[in-house]
């Protein structure tokens, strides 16, 4: 067979491999990503699956039980990237949601010691699922600090 | 006082670039030489006034001149000398100004001493290297000038976050910077061969500009990795973050840029390839800055939201936008350097093309997660998240691939002869290979099917990589006797090809990390009692005390755990949390066994009131230190083809 021919196919061939492979992990492995609000909106069927949600730690929140089990609220924050511009960004948009009353919250429960970056004003992005009293039960916390430190280090992840 | 000329050095430098990229233009277009001393002239003086500039943000950190916003922020008196130093490159300001500096610096060195194959294509490298300077200098003046001053001088500065107080960090961000701003040059050049209508023949002057590229965006990954490591304390080393995405990107795409260069010397096609991969190289350390610079992309450590986001997605468009015109131009002179002969997919230039392809998709699988969030929502209108397991799932079966084919290659050699060489010599290392590693694994009772797979490959590709390794010092040894000047020639004289096997053996030693610590993970939460000796992840671990200390910015908590491991004692641990009040940040440092076959990695979480009883939490990260040995491995074989010297001996290669 001619060369270019069989490279196009193997080449093919690869590319549809690999598109396989983004599309049933997305499918499995990827996570519906959500605002607090979103989360506070779920039926019962769609609690049944793991989800992303993010939002700002609510200063005051953070309890550490000593012993392993960490208790903290997060206040809904906009998720659409253009609606934080218009919010005046991360930092605004997290000042705002403290001082908004009615914002919608979550109380987060995780089993690990508190992360060294969690400190309120602090957007957690945490991992897991929604319970039925109300409480999301997490089983993976990350966390982003908008002002003071402006680079955070890589990945400061807990699983 | 010295700090307003650094605010003017920026202002100067701005029209020095733009200067220097006209004058290179102006050279072409009238054939003048003199213009093009000129722009060359204004090219390196670009770097000096930039590295003035930083030598000044340098110096106000050094004495601490806390009326410099910048230093206020991320400096305080009592820091130590290297901290103060790293701080340069602490925030986003004196990081940018940095960079910027390093992209001048690196622009000099590529005007000054062109690659002797491409010095026909210099000057209007220098036209483009120079604009990217001056992007670099106007996005640094006007979103992100370290030199603004604040109205009163604070007493002190904040000081730099505990976190980024690690050795690892004066390396981690340079290297990485050192790796971009080396990609702009093959970029350069290669919008400068499309223009001249050259496209041939130059991929492999470049080779040096994409080895330090690769080396450098490898050293600083290695480094992150590590620091993530003994620093960040959740056990892993990496977490498919985008912004370590951004870093991985540009790596893979120059790794597959070498691999085309290789090609290309040895005149088996490839230069389309290897066109589109210098533009894609380039274009992905803009989209990194992009990502950790704006606000778009959910990341862990993204910098604050600064404006900046916008400066580097008009870089990008404009970037992209323009290599495709100039592809679309000059599609005739791209085509006649497409491929002549043709070659079987199980041929050395068969499995170099499926190598390219891989390492494309993989690139392409790291971005899309890195995107998931924004493309599912223009997709599907939902948006999702890409999760570690996303990316373990979607780049496992592409990296063992690409070991399958580390494997395969020097088993093939050109077209014809390839299936009957892979047939002499080939199987018989292969099968053993993969029998000695599975069985080892056997061994040591690890059997989970899909280690298995990999262990397979990892043996097959490390047979190989071996053989070559000693093949031809075996034949060397052979035709001169064993002595020591013989392996010393060799080494001389192959030192791409024995640096190339080298880094093939660092990558097979780091997949059996990747194996060992993805596939076999152990981490589990423990409370232990005071003087009770509990057992866990095979080992048994006695809380004896806990130490409070305080310093003046904070206290620090240090428990002392023994540790013994069947009968013997092995070690006492002492992981701690050092709290600072004053910032209200926490550092947990983990504490670390360091062993051949595992680590045993202890976190310290907790205690309850009368310290009587602590919470650990115990990871035992099994074959990770395959990984580090793996990528020191891989860094000096790049180290062994990328030093000076082994450009004369090109000859004797081939």
């Amino acid at each position: 067979m001619q060369s270019k021919t069989t490279f196009t196919i193997a080449g093919l061939l690869i590319l549809a491999a690999v598109l396989y492979l983004l599309i049933n992990s997305t499918g499995d492995a990827a996570h519906y990503y959500l605002t607090v609000e979103e989360v506070r909106r779920l039926d019962a069927a769609a609690q049944q699956r793991a989800i992303t949600v993010s939002g700002a730690v609510l200063g005051g929140s953070i309890v550490y039980d000593e012993v392993g089990v960490l208790n903290f609220t997060i206040v809904q924050l906009p998720g659409d990237p253009r609606e934080m511009e218009r919010a005046g960004g991360l930092e605004q948009a997290i000042h705002a949601a403290m001082n908004d009353p009615d914002a919608p919250t979550l109380e987060i429960v995780y089993r690990g010691s508190p992360p060294d970056m969690l400190r309120p004003e602090a957007q957690a992005i945490v991992s897991g699922r929604l319970s039925a009293d109300g409480r999301f039960y997490a089983d993976e916390l990350r966390l982003k600090c908008p002002s003071r430190y402006e680079e955070t280090p890589p990945t400061q992840a807990a699983e | 006082m010295l700090i307003e000329i650094g605010d003017s050095l920026l202002m100067l430098s701005l029209m020095l670039a733009v200067y220097a990229a006209g004058a290179a233009g102006w050279s072409i277009h009238t054939r003048d030489e003199r213009w093009g001393r000129s722009a060359q002239n204004a090219t390196y003086t670009l770097a000096g006034l930039l590295g003035l500039a930083v030598a000044i943000l340098l110096g106000a950190f050094l004495s601490n001149h806390f009326e410099v916003r910048y230093v206020a922020q991320h400096s305080a008196s009592d820091l130590p000398l290297y901290l103060k130093m790293s701080a340069l490159w602490a925030g986003q300001e004196g990081s940018l100004l940095f960079w910027g500096f390093l992209q001048a610096l690196c622009a000099a060195i590529a005007v000054g001493r062109p690659p002797r194959q491409a010095r026909a294509l210099a000057p209007w490298a220098a036209v483009f290297l120079n604009l990217i300077t001056a992007f670099f200098v106007t996005t640094i003046y006007l979103q992100s000038n370290p030199f603004i001053l604040l109205a009163a001088a604070p007493p002190e500065g904040q000081g730099l976050n505990p976190l980024l107080r690690h050795p690892g960090m004066i390396f981690h961000p340079p290297a990485l910077y050192v790796g971009f701003v080396s990609l702009s040059v093959p970029f350069a050049f290669t919008l400068a061969a499309l223009l001249t209508r050259r496209v041939a023949g130059w991929t492999s002057a470049l080779r040096p500009w994409i080895l330090l590229a690769w080396l450098s965006l490898g050293a600083g990954l290695l480094l992150g990795m590590r620091w993530a490591y003994d620093v960040l304390g959740w056990g892993g080393y990496w977490g498919w973050d985008p912004v370590e995405n951004a870093g991985l990107l540009p790596w893979l795409v120059a790794t597959a840029l070498l691999h085309g260069a290789v090609m290309q010397t040895e005149q088996q096609g490839f230069h389309l390839w290897n066109l589109l991969l210098a533009v894609a190289a380039f274009a992905l350390t803009l989209f990194g800055a992009f990502a950790t610079r704006s606000g778009a992309i959910e990341s862990v450590h993204a910098f604050a939201d600064s404006g900046l986001g916008s400066y580097f997605l008009t870089a990008l468009v404009v970037t992209l936008g323009g290599a495709i015109i100039l592809f679309i131009i000059r599609r005739d002179a791209v085509r006649e350097g497409a491929a002549r002969e043709d070659a079987p997919l199980l041929s050395r230039q068969g499995s170099f093309f499926l190598t390219l392809t891989l390492l494309m998709t993989l690139t392409a699988s790291v971005l899309v997660g890195s995107l998931l969030p924004a493309l599912t929502e223009l997709l599907f209108g939902r948006r999702f998240v890409a999760t570690a397991d996303w990316f373990d799932r979607v780049t496992g079966p592409q990296w063992a691939a690409l070991l399958l084919l580390m494997g395969l290659c020097p088993l093939l050699g050109q077209a014809a002869t390839a299936l009957r060489r892979l047939r002499r010599r080939g199987w018989p290392l292969l099968v053993a290979g993969a029998l000695a590693t599975v069985l080892i694994a056997f061994a040591l009772d690890l059997r989970h099917p899909v280690s298995l797979v990999g262990f397979t490959l990892v043996g097959m590709a490390g047979a190989v990589t071996l053989a070559e390794l000693a093949g031809g010092a075996y034949h060397s040894f052979r035709a001169h006797g064993l002595r020591f000047t013989v392996l010393r020639q060799l080494l001389r004289h192959r030192r791409r090809l024995y640096g190339g096997y080298l880094v093939h053996a660092g990558v097979v030693l780091m997949a059996i990390g990747v194996i060992g610590t993805r596939l076999y993970p152990f981490s589990q939460d423990v409370a232990l009692t005071q003087d009770r000796p509990t057992q866990v992840g095979g080992y048994t671990l006695t809380y004896e005390t806990l130490r409070h200390e305080i310093w003046p910015d904070h206290e620090t908590f240090r428990a002392a755990i023994s540790v013994t491991r069947g009968q013997a004692h092995a070690a006492t641990l002492h992981p701690r949390l050092e709290r600072y009040p004053g910032i209200g940040q926490n550092v947990t440092t983990p504490a670390l066994r360091y062993g051949v076959n595992e680590d045993l990695y202890l976190v310290l979480m907790g205690w309850n009131a009368d310290q009587s009883v602590i919470t650990l939490r115990v990871a035992v990260n099994l074959l990770i230190n395959f990984l580090w040995l793996g990528g020191a491995t891989m860094l000096a074989g790049g180290l062994l083809a990328f030093w000076p010297g082994a450009e004369k001996n090109m000859a004797m290669d081939q």
